[in-house]
């Protein structure tokens, strides 16, 4: 019994020694095989690039998936302008964005035009754009809308889309409360809470069921309302500051609270979608709103009435009546493209012609970010006039999270919702942030 | 000789293919995430530096990442218990002449037939939005929590989920393993006068042992290895309380940036799993008996 297993086993090893030998034979072949495939993957990869210049197929792969449909129009209008050109758009969101980017130049097929971030997203993907300074749009879109593209002097990305965030508040619920006014301080905010409260509504629909809110949007505000947040940020950094000192941090977690304790259902369970559609069927009468949020208002309650105002964390009134503006998507080119000259061509036809133009202003519906484009309320959604009225007087902050070092909102926001949670007091979340601000900035 | 050579290319033939998927989709990556663990890469940078051991180091160090472990190894404990522990009651009852026998077993086993990310979708909004109205309308407590809001309850409904999702499977196995005990042995043990619980324990258990450590194998790897449904189902919230480990070496490579960081962490990953499943198999294969 024994010496018999002894044999098969025997037999296994060298059937597997002849088997090791057969395999690498198999090998050989293949890695030859795979020599030319990869010769032929080089040039194979845009054949109409080399061999027929007039064809060509343009791949775009955008973050900005809410306006898909807007995209599909694009791609009528610009093939219709250019009919040799194909574009190939391609969108997702949020997190998957970045993760199938990576995969894609990991695969080998990087699309040529794809959108960036800025700041931080900028750094990390540097090595990939195609430097763009000189374009002639640089000098027709908004003041400081390069900023977050521009880096050592070059311009790497066309500022596609602009968008900007604040409170919306229910314009029927303030009439019926009886405010006349939208609070521009925290104690009015406090007042117009105690009215809506009288008048029977619930007050705040706050999204603190995920990170993204508290963490982006909430201590943006306390961020941004810093006399010098570019310097704020590099003191932190520099340990000069900290966030268990800062009085705008300790009054922004005031807000928090406050939106907290007026919430209409526990706002844990409230996310990002929840947050919206419960906003528009009347469940609570202020929300944090971003301009980006107007094609889900749309879906939930067309021509609803929403109004914007500031995020006031205390009774500065001048720094408080402010909406919060930037620039949200920058388009980059592949420095690697087979198609960068066309790809140029069609970022310069978007701004300048006028297909291009009304395709973003009745199409695209975000905020201009070209100088002395015509916009209309109607196109640009109630949320988005709002913002425009704000940015109109020149009332308006920046976003700063897009500076912040990687992960932090997750980990701030993760922060904040302890917090809401009853799990931190307001002195403890301070010390968190402050750790988890040393953690992720080393 | 010649015997051998065709020997060789037989084997070559048949097992060529699968070897060479092996490597492309297994082993290469495996080595070449080894590699990127030891690097600072971002994951799209073109440039990159050799880090030694450093971000073993960090992951080690990281408070997250120790948490994800407990709260994976907590929910992995959880998860393996009730699913054999209901999916063998189950395969029990169903061994028994039972009526509508193969339609009950279909009930528990379609679940199964349904994917990780579409049931955590799912079950996402019966928790927040079904149990919310049910609440509203009965005002039971149960019912009136916020099930995702809460890290225990969070715990909880994944627990729920990944139980009635995989509770078919196992019961299927325990059903085959049921289906295999000798009649005359069990016949013989009640002559010897074992009854109830004592056939049960003395006689079915070290019987159906193959499948117990198949079961046990399977609800250990894979819930060690949760990813999907975690991420459908509470991406990690309430404030990543319920964050896997899976879970957080995906964000930290890809979120995060810090793809090396999250190679690093994959590698100790790998090897916790390698350690833990081979101690269960190796524990449970020992107490295997051949009627």
């Amino acid at each position: 019994m024994k010496k018999n297993r002894m044999r098969t086993q025997l037999e296994k090893r060298m059937s597997a020694a002849a088997f090791a030998a057969g395999f690498a034979a198999l090998m050989l072949t293949l890695a030859g095989c795979g020599g030319t495939d990869d010769a032929g993957g080089v040039s194979g990869a845009s054949p109409a690039g080399s061999a027929a210049p007039s064809e060509a197929t343009l791949n775009l792969y955008l973050n900005r998936s809410e306006s898909v449909d807007a995209f599909k129009k694009l791609k009528e209008v610009y093939e219709a302008a250019y009919p040799n050109i194909t574009l190939n758009i391609e969108t997702s969101q949020g997190g998957e964005f970045n993760t199938n980017l990576k995969t894609k130049f990991a695969a080998g097929a990087g699309p040529d035009i794809f959108t960036n971030s800025g700041f931080t997203d900028l750094d990390t993907w540097v090595d990939k754009m195609e430097d763009l300074s000189g374009s002639e749009w640089e000098s027709a879109v908004l003041d400081r809308s390069l900023d977050g593209i521009t880096k050592d002097g070059k311009v790497y990305g066309y500022p596609l889309s602009m968008e900007g965030y604040g409170f919306m508040y229910n314009k029927d619920d303030f009439a019926k409360a009886g405010i006349s006014e939208a609070p521009k301080t925290m104690t009015e905010l406090k007042d117009a809470v105690a009215k809506l409260e009288a008048a029977g509504f619930k007050a705040f629909v706050p999204d603190y069921g995920n990170f993204y809110v508290p963490g982006v949007f909430e201590t943006n505000n306390a961020v941004a309302k810093q006399s010098d947040p570019n310097q704020f940020l590099s003191d932190l950094k520099s340990g000069a500051k900290k966030i268990t000192e800062d009085p705008l941090f300790s009054d922004m977690l005031d807000l928090v609270q406050l939106q907290t304790d007026h919430a209409s259902k526990n706002p844990m369970s409230i996310d990002y979608t929840g947050m919206i559609t419960d906003f528009a069927a009347g469940k609570g009468a202020i929300t944090l709103g971003c301009s980006c949020s107007q094609p889900l208002l749309d879906q939930t309650q067309p021509s609803f009435e929403v109004g914007v105002f500031g995020t006031p964390l205390n009774d500065d009134a001048d720094l408080n009546d402010r909406v919060f503006v930037q620039v949200s998507s920058y388009l980059a080119i592949n420095k690697d493209s087979k198609v960068k000259e066309e790809a140029k061509r069609f970022i310069d036809w978007l701004y300048s012609s006028d297909a291009g133009r009304e395709w973003y202003v009745k199409d695209f519906r975000y905020l201009p970010v070209l100088k002395g484009l015509e916009t209309d309320a109607a196109s640009l959604g109630s949320i988005g006039a709002g913002i425009k009225a704000y940015m109109d007087q020149g009332k308006y902050l920046a976003y700063e999270y897009p500076k912040y070092p990687e992960g932090l909102t997750t980990e701030w926001g993760n922060t904040l919702i302890k917090m809401v949670a009853g799990k931190l007091d307001k002195q403890q979340t301070l010390a968190e942030l402050q750790a988890v601000w040393e953690k992720m900035s080393k | 000789m010649r015997k051998r050579l065709l020997e060789a290319i037989r084997q070559t033939v048949f097992m060529g293919p699968a070897v060479l998927v092996y490597l492309a989709v297994l082993l290469i990556p495996f080595l070449l995430g080894l590699y990127y663990s030891m690097t600072d890469w971002n994951g799209a940078s073109a440039s990159y530096s050799w880090v030694g051991f450093d971000n073993y180091r960090s992951a080690l160090f990281d408070p997250d990442f120790i948490r994800s472990f407990w709260f994976t190894i907590r929910l992995t404990l959880a998860i393996a218990l009730l699913m054999n522990v209901i999916g063998f009651g189950l395969a029990f009852l169903l061994t028994k002449k039972l009526r509508f026998r193969n339609l009950w077993r279909a009930v528990f086993f379609v679940p199964n037939v349904l994917g990780g990310l579409i049931l955590g979708f799912l079950w996402n909004f019966i928790f927040t939005k079904c149990f919310e109205a049910i609440g509203e309308a009965t005002n039971w407590h149960l019912f009136t929590i916020p099930w995702l809001g809460n890290e225990n309850t969070a715990f909880w409904s994944l627990v729920i989920v990944s139980v009635w999702h995989g509770l078919g499977y196992v019961m299927i196995i325990y059903i085959a393993g049921l289906a295999g005990v000798p009649a005359e042995i069990r016949e013989a043990a009640q002559i010897d006068g074992a009854a109830g619980w004592t056939l049960l324990i003395q006689v079915t258990f070290p019987l159906i042992m193959a499948s117990i450590t198949v079961c046990l194998f399977w609800t250990i790897s894979s819930t060690l290895r949760i990813f999907d449904l975690n991420y459908s189902l509470t991406s990690g919230g309430p404030f990543g309380s319920t964050e896997s480990v899976a879970m957080n070496i995906y964000y930290e490579a890809f979120r995060d940036n810090h793809f090396g960081l999250g190679s690093a962490k994959a590698v100790i990953f790998f090897a916790v799993v390698v350690v833990i499943t081979a101690a269960q198999v190796l524990l449970t294969k020992r107490k295997e008996v051949e009627a």
